[in-house]
């Protein structure tokens, strides 16, 4: 278990103007830790997919509250929670293959495929009528003095 | 998010300029597909110059210009990818179906 060295919380509903907010809030956060702006581009990006997927999944009849906590560990390890309480996924694997969406023609079925790939771990719970918490870890290379 | 478009002889170029995600996307795709329609330009350019960032849902607002510009017998391209759209847009795979240029 790693040391946790910071953390922060923020609570927000589940509209899209905020999927800007959350990523921007979370990118400046892990900030702290020099990331490269290729990394810092990763978590955006992983960022931006979880809490679309609350948004226009976890909460797509009604407005609910997204929680996203950011923690930063020792050896530069970032994890990112990014939970709610909303209608939850049935088949966790099936979501999780590329191209798989329930959320009609203008969505690319990409979302977990990308956090996935942009992070290097990802877990998945949910429970139907429950909701869902995506936790996302990635370890950052620390620049070096020369 | 702004859109401009510019003609250029039998090239169409549009400049999106901002961050794409799921809340500008289907309005950004409207605007993009309705200025190709209008234009029927035979070389659509896509200029993502002005995008330094998108998700997912910046996929499928490319796949849907791309669509609507081959759809209508026309070529695409996606021009000036900065470097984490390009990685989005490597993730998908589509950096292998659509041609990208600089300039």
């Amino acid at each position: 278990m790693k040391q946790e060295i910071n953390r922060f919380t923020v609570r927000f509903p589940s509209k899209s103007a905020n999927e800007s907010f959350a990523r921007s809030a979370a990118a400046a956060f892990c900030a702290q830790l020099d990331p490269t702006l290729d990394e810092l581009g990763d978590i955006r990006t992983a960022v931006s997919e979880a809490v679309t997927n609350a948004v226009v999944h976890g909460y797509r009849d009604c407005i609910g509250t997204v929680v996203m906590t950011v923690r930063l560990l020792e050896d530069s390890v970032v994890e990112i929670k990014i939970a709610d309480k909303g209608v939850g996924i049935p088949d966790i694997e099936a979501a999780r293959q590329p191209m798989f969406t329930t959320g009609g023609a203008e969505r690319s079925g990409m979302g977990f495929t990308i956090m996935e790939s942009f992070m290097d771990e990802l877990k998945v719970k949910s429970r139907p009528g429950q909701g869902t918490t995506v936790t996302m870890k990635k370890r950052l290379n620390t620049r070096r003095y020369k | 998010m702004k859109l401009t478009k510019e003609r250029n002889g039998p090239l169409l170029i549009l400049r999106p300029e901002g961050e794409i995600d799921h809340h500008c996307a289907a309005a950004l795709t409207q605007e993009l597909t309705e200025t190709i329609d209008e234009e029927t330009a035979p070389q659509v350019r896509l200029d993502m110059g002005g995008v330094p960032f998108m998700d997912s849902a910046g996929l499928m607002v490319v796949v849907a210009a791309c669509r609507r510009a081959q759809g209508l017998d026309g070529a695409f391209e996606a021009a000036n990818v900065m470097p984490q759209p390009r990685k989005v847009l490597q993730a998908a795979g589509l950096d292998r179906k659509i041609p990208f240029v600089e300039g």
